[in-house]
């Protein structure tokens, strides 16, 4: 009967494994995270020396995803903290997260009156050309000049544009553009656009060459500039847009205790001038300054979204049906 | 003429048929195959149906009010969608029609303040779920209210120099009376109003067909497998039949070769290709070409190279089981060699060929992870499926089940065409003896040589570029040309629970996929039972319709919701994984099992074994071997599964396939670790396939592969 002794074997294992895995350790949470590793990496590996018993598995998807994850998980929250996306998108889904007063609160210059969301970082989008498709001289500094080079920049795979439908990113550019000049501004860009489902999609069609311009979050591009990568960051002096990314503690977290202490840490002076140093973002914090590599923020035509999500996307939607596209 | 039957004889026409009907119940394995059979429609068919019943209605509608700091409210134009119309009356009241019939107006009172008044409806009721969600009962309609506050801060001159805070006030509702009440709301927010009940819409269709992205994506994905089906199929053809036919050098090798060729590493193989063919790849800048793999060709070549193999395994087997004697006879004849390969060999072979063919197709047909990493916006069914029902999570899937719904349309009538074929041409020519292979003359040899070792170059361009990276340095997703044994160490400090897990659940879905594969061959092979026999010949076809987004999708209607709520456990991942391969565990069963005399079965029976008894010590003895090779593949099909995970995952359950797409689709990302992932899981995938193939020296792995 040597098969059944196998058979048990596998059966004994099988339920060592589950015990194993049921009894998960303690110490452990989970961020949802719609920051890349670029961000959350270095971030992690502070905490980690400050923090050694407490783990941090990160859960990388789009801001959209990730906050449809959350809703669905409601009763039953697999996440701890949720890690980036905008304000309001916190502010629209308030019920999902638990208020926390931060204790660095005081040293943010902006902050939620509800406490239900903690301010992270400032970044602007630029405009990010592909140096060896588009030459210095044909690069444009305005989003007008952008589009009256339409036919151009088609011609080599179009002017690359997050879907604002899949991306929050997508959403404040098509947004901020349309508050400072119209829709109909959006459909002459559309004729000429690549609509990339994401806005990491977005980012890499310029790196890799798929599109020769396109907008950018501006520390990644700093740092693709910086690593010798042929790429180009130019702020667009008509427009451009801004966006806060923001954290919190989701609401019935099964660590919260543990998640406080991983919040609490993303408020610190340490935590924030790594946020300056090495993620190339600009702190929420006043006693931070921000990256060197970057201009000032009040040197530029900062806009935002200045409409609802679905208002944004329902036109654009609409834009994309009567172009065929 | 009327018939009375006498009580007594009615009785025991009763009794006949209930004493049969217990007879059959001591039968253990019909009692079996009742009950796979019930859980088998259950997990395969009624999500399907559930998916197409999705793609037939949609939510009934609403609206969204735009509302000013200073008072103003409107209905945003583009976001009334349904059976719901809001239009402004002459006094400024906003009128809300629902399916053409008034339904109740809104009041401008004050900012921040509105007034309802209902129509005709009598009876109404509000509840607050959050500060910004409100649920109102009209009537039996339910509308969900949600207020969206734009900014609760503003960018000015400088940072942040003068910042307006915006005072919040929830949303709420009071009642003034019994047909009217107030809303009260943040000024300058967007209310939204929506009406989530479904109703019946085949409207969906034709949205889904007048939109040309869709359609486009319809093109392309057929494009795609027609092209890729059609190359993978001239390679693997003609390496098969040289190969079956002369005694070319390093024979076994060459098929060990292809059979570790067939498992590729999922998203970063096509990724390798890219690093090395994109607009500015290794290649494209070395040779200083105007190139770029991304793109609808690139996707055909990507899939060609991985589903070649597959092919190449199963018509070798096609070729070397062809009776030599009837190519004697066929030359003996008159005929000439070029006649007889066209006319008998061809022929002969072809029931493998397409079985190969079809294999390919399905395979580009529903691949999911090479068009996602090959293109910014490529437009192809299985990446429109996913993104689309990303988009929907939480609401009916509308485009995405009416994207899933033309899915499964198109692999059952390639399904149907490919059985039909086979049903009218089988011709069986079992033989003993195998044909004596050709001593290949030199320029053959010469040229197949260099033939073949280009194909497998080709085939491990992804296998060698993911391990070289995987020891180099990655910095902000580039790739530098320093050394490092970071990757793995991360990989291994990090996600090495993502292993644990990874096996954890590959093994249980495995051993359940063989285990009730076993059966179900036993049945198929051995009983005759009426409908139930037939009924799970056909329904473990059914998988291949079903590609893994839409059978996610489907698993995902089916369990979201008490009283088996399974979605975000491992337990849906594994019933996607038993579901999704069962047919190969059964198939590689089934095929052993024909080689079994039921003879041996008979004699045990005959001296008193019952039939577990008989099963368990005969019949699992005898086919050892096909089980072992059975289930190894069925787990590697299970470890590499990408289509149906990445709908399904959800931490801590997090496959290793998950953590590699988590990873390979972030523009910023870590491809390092990915990479080093992606190595350890091809070599834990290797050790066994390797022991199946060359340790065993018995290269079948083509029939296995196949399952057909």
């Amino acid at each position: 009967m040597k098969w059944k002794r196998v058979v048990s074997l596998v059966l004994v294992g099988l339920l060592l494994a589950v015990v194993a895995f049921a009894d998960k350790p303690s110490g452990k949470i989970v961020v949802y995270s719609a920051s890349g590793p670029e961000i959350t990496e270095p971030l992690y590996k502070l905490f980690r020396s400050q923090y050694p018993n407490i783990e941090v598995t990160f859960v990388y998807g789009k801001t959209p995803e990730l906050f449809a994850r959350l809703r669905a998980e409601k009763n039953r929250p697999a996440a701890d903290v949720m890690f980036g996306g905008a304000p309001i998108t916190y502010d629209q889904e308030r019920d999902l997260f638990e208020p926390y007063v931060h204790p660095e609160r005081a040293n943010f210059v902006i902050s939620d009156p509800n406490n239900i969301w903690q301010p992270f970082s400032i970044f602007a989008q630029p405009l990010m050309y592909n140096t060896n498709l588009v030459k210095e001289e044909d690069q444009v500094d305005t989003i007008i000049k952008l589009i009256a080079k339409g036919e151009e920049w088609a011609k080599m795979g179009g002017i690359a544009l997050a879907d604002p439908s899949k991306s929050s990113t997508g959403w404040t550019i098509v947004s901020g553009i349309t508050s400072a000049y119209s829709w109909n501004f959006i459909r002459e860009l559309l004729k000429y656009a690549m609509v990339t489902p994401g806005s990491d999609a977005m980012f890499s069609a310029i790196k890799d060459g798929e599109a020769p311009v396109g907008w950018i979050n501006e520390d990644l591009g700093i740092k693709w500039e910086l690593a010798g990568l042929p790429v180009k960051i130019v702020y667009p002096k008509d427009v451009c847009t801004v966006q806060v990314d923001a954290y919190g503690l989701v609401k019935g977290a099964p660590h919260s205790e543990l998640a406080k202490i991983f919040i609490s840490f993303l408020g610190t002076k340490e935590a924030h001038e790594l946020v300056s140093s090495i993620i190339k973002r600009r702190s929420v914090r006043k006693d931070v300054a921000p990256p060197g590599e970057l201009p000032p923020l009040g040197e530029l035509n900062l806009y935002t979204q200045s409409e609802s999500r679905e208002v944004v996307v329902s036109k654009f939607n609409k834009l994309l049906e009567e172009l065929g596209k | 003429m009327k018939v009375f039957r006498a009580p007594a004889v009615e009785a025991g026409v009763f009794r006949g048929i209930a004493m049969r009907f217990l007879n059959k119940l001591k039968d253990p394995w019909i009692i079996f195959s009742a009950i796979v059979l019930l859980v088998l429609v259950y997990l395969m068919v009624v999500p399907a149906a559930r998916v197409v019943m999705a793609s037939l209605t949609s939510e009934s509608g609403g609206f969204q009010l735009a509302t000013k700091a200073e008072g103003k409210v409107n209905a945003a134009p583009e976001t009334i969608k349904g059976i719901y119309d809001v239009v402004k009356d002459g006094i400024g009241k906003l009128v809300v029609t629902r399916k053409g019939r008034e339904f109740f107006r809104i009041i401008n009172v004050e900012p921040g303040k509105l007034k309802v008044d209902l129509v005709e409806q009598d009876t109404f009721s509000a509840e607050s779920i959050s500060p910004s969600d409100l649920e109102l009962t009209i009537g039996d309609v339910v509308i969900q209210i949600k207020q969206e506050v734009m900014s609760t801060f503003t960018f000015s001159a400088g940072l942040f120099g003068s910042k307006k805070q915006q005072e919040f006030r929830p949303l709420q509702c009071e009642r003034i009376d019994e047909r009217s009440f107030y809303i009260t709301y943040t000024p300058g927010a967007y209310l939204g109003f929506k009406d989530s009940s479904l109703t019946f819409s085949p409207s969906n269709y034709t949205r889904f067909f007048s939109r040309r992205s869709y359609v486009l994506a319809v093109r392309n994905s057929l494009i795609v497998t027609l092209m890729t089906s059609i190359f993978a199929t001239l390679l693997g053809v003609s390496l098969a039949y040289f190969y079956s036919k002369y005694d070319l050098p390093m024979r076994s090798t060459v098929i060990s070769l292809t059979t570790l060729a067939s498992i590729s590493p999922p998203f970063l193989g096509a990724y390798a290709w890219r690093i090395l063919l994109g607009k500015y790849g290794v290649f494209t800048r070395l040779l200083h070409l105007d190139f770029s793999i991304v793109g609808v060709h690139g996707v055909i070549w990507v899939i060609t190279w991985l589903t070649f193999p597959l092919v190449f395994l199963i018509s070798y087997d096609a070729f070397t089981s062809i009776d030599p004697s009837l190519k004697e006879v066929s030359m003996s004849l008159g005929a000439n060699r070029w006649r007889t390969f066209w006319r008998i060999e061809v022929p002969l072979a072809m029931p493998g060929i397409l079985t190969g063919l079809y294999m390919a197709a399905m395979t580009a047909f529903v691949d999911f992870g090479t068009p996602y990493i090959l293109s910014p916006d490529m437009k192809v069914l299985p990446v429109l499926v996913y993104n689309e029902f990303m988009n929907e999570v939480g609401a009916n899937p509308t485009i995405a089940s009416v994207g899933s719904v033309v899915m499964i349309l198109i692999a059952s009538l390639s399904l149907t065409a490919q059985r039909i074929y086979l049903a009218l041409k089988s011709f069986a020519s079992v033989s003993a003896y195998r044909a004596l292979l050709v001593k290949p003359w030199r320029s053959l040899k010469l040229m197949m040589g260099c033939f073949t070792s280009l194909v497998l170059t080709m085939a491990f361009v992804p296998h060698i570029t993911v391990l070289i990276t995987s020891f180099l340095k990655w910095t902000a997703g580039i790739v530098t040309t320093q050394f490092t044994l970071a990757n793995y160490l991360r990989a291994f400090t990090r996600e090495s629970y993502t292993i644990g897990i990874t096996f954890f659940i590959g093994t249980i879905a495995s051993v359940i996929a063989i285990a009730v594969g076993v059966g179900i061959a036993y049945v198929i092979v051995r009983k005759r039972y009426v409908f139930i026999t037939d009924a799970l010949n056909i329904l473990i076809m059914v998988p291949y319709i079903i590609p893994g987004t839409v059978l996610a999708i489907g698993l995902i209607l089916l369990f979201n919701s008490p009283p088996l709520q399974l979605t975000g456990t491992w337990i849906i991942l594994v019933i996607a994984y038993f579901v999704r391969k069962l047919p190969y565990s059964v198939k590689a069963v089934e095929s052993n099992l024909y080689q079994v005399h039921p003879a041996l079965e008979e004699a045990a029976m005959s001296l008193g074994a019952k039939p577990i008894r008989t099963f368990t010590s005969i019949t699992l003895k005898l086919i050892a071997g096909g089980l072992v090779s059975g289930a190894t593949l069925t787990f590697l099909q299970i470890m590499t599964e990408v289509s149906a995970t990445v709908v399904l995952y959800k931490p801590p359950w997090r496959p290793m396939t998950a953590v590699i797409f988590e990873n390979a689709m972030r523009a910023g990302a870590d491809y390092g670790v990915a990479s080093a992932m992606t190595v350890i899981l091809m070599m834990l995938l290797y050790i066994p396939l390797y022991y199946l193939t060359i340790r065993t020296r018995k290269v079948r792995g083509g029939q296995e592969l196949a399952n057909f």
